[in-house]
């Protein structure tokens, strides 16, 4: 894959695809840098890491009304824990950040003359996870029967003391909608394990779910759909850390 | 040796040569400054003191595999030191071509952009240890 233009790039926040609202996304992660250097070290300051830390912070344009930036970025200030997956292509299989965060800065309109902007920056909640690196597993659209659904992500097998991570977001919902996240040894699924039901779902908002490792072999991963009554519009995620 | 023009450096993090997606590189180091003036002394003197130093640099992004984002992701979050090695120019190492060998603490990441730019990670991290200029080839 080349250098990328930032041209599809995608961001869900529970209930709310945040794209179409959206100009610009930024993930930007620290880890704090502490001291340790001794008289053994030769003359130059050492450095270890502790506590990580991430910012999101995404800007575009002010739109007031149901899953818009304005109630969006004021009701949900400072809520915790808000299902986000984003990335810089919309297309399954590439990679995707799912994380559960808060937002805790909303700025809404500026100049004279220009298109009212609004901006937000959100931080991390949950202290025990943090930012997330996968794969996006389905990509933003409508699900109406059952079966599997996305595309199947070669993740690698979560080793001891990893965990599997799905998102998934649903935008418009319909009556109810169970889905499976199941994993296999190979990309052609020929014996698919359920490792975690999602579900029933009924209404819109974000979900998140974990499945603890290790799962030796389990190297591919997918969604199936188990159960649908009506048409559901969704994105999920899927990672291995 | 004439000056260098940067067209083609040198830098690989982690075993991973990334020069061909390197758009800019700085090494800067410094020593601290401890102030060792005594009486009788009319001008101030400086000792130096604990060396420290940061690598900035900034990358065009790249999603494959093994490439960009997974290297400097991976070292983020395993969170332990890695190697970095930087030189001026892209071709054997020499004396007219040294190159820095260091350990860094990549204590930072960072994804995504404006619309209608190119993805680019800006990062800088802070050299742990010492840094050895080499002009072995």
């Amino acid at each position: 894959m080349a250098p990328t233009a930032i041209l599809t790039a995608f961001c869900y926040i529970d209930e709310w695809d945040a794209t179409g609202d959206s100009k610009a996304l930024q993930v930007a992660a620290s880890a704090r840098e502490l001291d340790k250097t001794t008289f053994r070290s030769a003359g130059w300051e050492e450095t270890a890491g502790g506590a990580k830390y991430f910012t999101f912070d995404f800007d575009g344009w002010w739109q007031a009304g149901t899953n818009l930036p304005d109630p969006e970025g004021f009701n949900n200030l400072a809520v915790g824990d808000r299902v986000f997956t984003a990335g810089l292509l919309e297309t399954e299989a590439q990679p995707a950040w799912l994380f559960r965060a808060g937002q805790f800065s909303y700025q809404a309109f500026g100049q004279y003359g220009e298109l009212a902007p609004f901006s937000v920056n959100a931080k991390n909640t949950e202290g025990g996870t943090g930012l997330i690196r996968g794969q996006l597993a389905k990509a933003k659209a409508d699900v109406t029967g059952t079966g599997v659904t996305g595309s199947v992500l070669n993740l690698g097998a979560p080793g001891t003391g990893q965990t599997v991570y799905c998102s998934v977001h649903i935008f418009t919902a319909g009556t109810t909608i169970t889905l499976q996240l199941q994993s296999d040894t190979s990309a052609g699924f020929s014996s698919a394990t359920t490792q975690a039901t999602i579900g029933p779902l009924t209404t819109t908002g974000g979900t998140w779910a974990t499945v603890a490792g290790p799962l030796a072999g389990e190297t591919h991963w997918r969604l199936n759909v188990s159960a649908i009554t009506g048409t559901f519009n969704l994105g999920a995620a899927i990672a291995v850390q | 040796m004439a000056v260098v023009a940067l067209l083609n450096m040198h830098l690989t993090i982690n075993s991973v040569d990334l020069s061909d997606h390197t758009r800019n590189v700085q090494l800067a180091m410094n020593a601290t400054e401890l102030s060792s003036e005594a009486m009788g002394d009319s001008w101030e003197e400086t000792t130096g003191g604990l060396k420290a130093g940061t690598i900035n640099f900034e990358l065009l992004d790249d999603f494959a595999s093994g490439s960009v984002d997974a290297t400097l992701w991976s070292a983020f979050n395993t969170g332990t030191n890695v190697a970095v090695a930087v030189r001026p120019v892209n071709t054997t190492i020499g004396t007219t071509n040294p190159e820095y060998q260091f350990n860094v603490h990549p204590g930072q990441y960072q994804m995504g952009g404006a619309l209608n730019t190119m993805a680019m990670k800006q990062l800088t991290w802070k050299i742990t240890g010492a840094v050895t200029r080499d002009t072995t080839p």
